[in-house]
């Protein structure tokens, strides 16, 4: 079994959260048909982690935008703007929207992963590295000193994007 | 003061359902198992992947328990080397012959996740009179927070939800296993009146 690398430096980023931080630190979070985001700056080594539960906030949004991929988006870009990122610079990686559970028959990872393109599309921002779909859940943890992600497949063994 | 009354109420019916949960697993597996209740909170959706590690494989089963109106959902957890003791428990095999998640594996779990959602179903129904129904259990192997994200994808609209953890222990073993239970409309205020 490998295990992820648990240390001082770990933040951990809950179901429709996302967090931004900046070297040495390390993002990490769990995805079933959650979809998970990285943005990364290379040149200020700062990056955030953004992990969507649903595709589209209804008309009553409720409190947490950010559990929507729409527009926890649009709350992620703004507080990686006001941290001086600029949105140009951006390199984005997308995991996650996967179907688990049958017996579910919204495919809600396919609707999250649609909606989280579509923004990066409307933004300007190019897909650098992606792990999507399948069976499985991941688990992801992205290292801001390097912006490299690496992603764990249940039953497989890391790789690195 | 019917919001204290309402916990007592949810307290009980949980205190209920895993004690004679652990009675009808003590029979099955022919070895006492104490079930501990952890804790019963509200928790935001946000913080559920902290409620265990993040990197934990484990297996559960779901089940969903609906009826006159809406009811739970249960999940049983267990760590993936734990169920293949549990499995030879409840097939009397000895320890170490099961060596890896196979069929044998998925049936226990779904046998437990069977009787713990039907013990729980027969307490709502003859201790508080509500019917409601379990379905099959659904078995999956994963991370263990991707299970717990799995238990919200049916009710997502909300930001906080009622979340009762508890643990038991197969005694003469003493393999953790987790349990929980997530209400899904006002089942508890509905025991209530």
């Amino acid at each position: 079994m490998v295990w992820c690398r648990i240390g001082m430096a770990d933040i951990l980023v809950g179901i429709g959260d996302f967090k931004i931080s900046n070297a040495p630190n390390i993002l990490k979070t769990n995805l079933g048909s959650c979809v998970g985001l990285t943005l990364y700056n290379p040149h200020k080594k700062i990056g955030g982690l953004l992990h969507v539960l649903l595709p589209r906030a209804p008309k009553n949004k409720g409190e947490n935008l950010s559990k929507y991929a729409d527009t926890g988006f649009e709350q992620f870009l703004k507080e990686l703007k006001k941290k001086g990122c600029d949105i140009s610079k951006l390199e984005a990686k997308v995991f996650g929207g996967a179907h688990v559970i049958k017996a579910i028959k919204t495919r809600v990872g396919d609707e999250n992963l649609a909606v989280i393109k579509e923004m990066l599309k409307k933004n300007r921002i190019r897909i650098k590295a992606e792990r999507t779909g399948g069976d499985r859940g991941y688990l992801i943890w992205l290292d801001l000193s390097t912006g490299k992600v690496t992603c764990r497949v249940f039953g497989e063994v890391e790789r690195i994007y | 003061m019917v919001e204290m009354e309402v916990k007592k109420i949810i307290e009980i019916a949980i205190k209920l359902s895993i004690d004679k949960s652990s009675q009808a697993l003590s029979k099955i597996l022919k070895s006492g198992s104490k079930i501990e209740l952890l804790n019963i909170k509200t928790m935001r959706i946000k913080d559920i992947n902290s409620t265990l590690p993040i990197d934990l494989e484990v297996a559960g089963a779901y089940i969903d328990l609906d009826g006159e109106r809406e009811g739970f959902k249960l999940l049983f957890l267990v760590e993936l080397t734990t169920s293949f003791r549990l499995a030879e428990l409840m097939l009397r095999w000895p320890n170490g012959k099961i060596k890896e998640y196979n069929t044998f594996t998925e049936s226990a779990i779904a046998e437990i996740g069977n009787i713990l959602g039907s013990t729980v179903s027969n307490v709502f129904s003859s201790d508080f009179g509500i019917k409601i129904i379990p379905t099959p259990p659904h078995v999956v192997r994963d991370f263990s927070s991707n299970l717990l994200e799995y238990m919200i994808m049916d009710i997502p609209y909300i930001d906080c939800f009622l979340f009762a953890e508890s643990r038991f222990f197969v005694v003469k073993e003493e393999l953790p296993c987790y349990f929980f239970i997530l209400p899904k409309g006002d089942i508890f205020k509905c025991a209530y009146d």
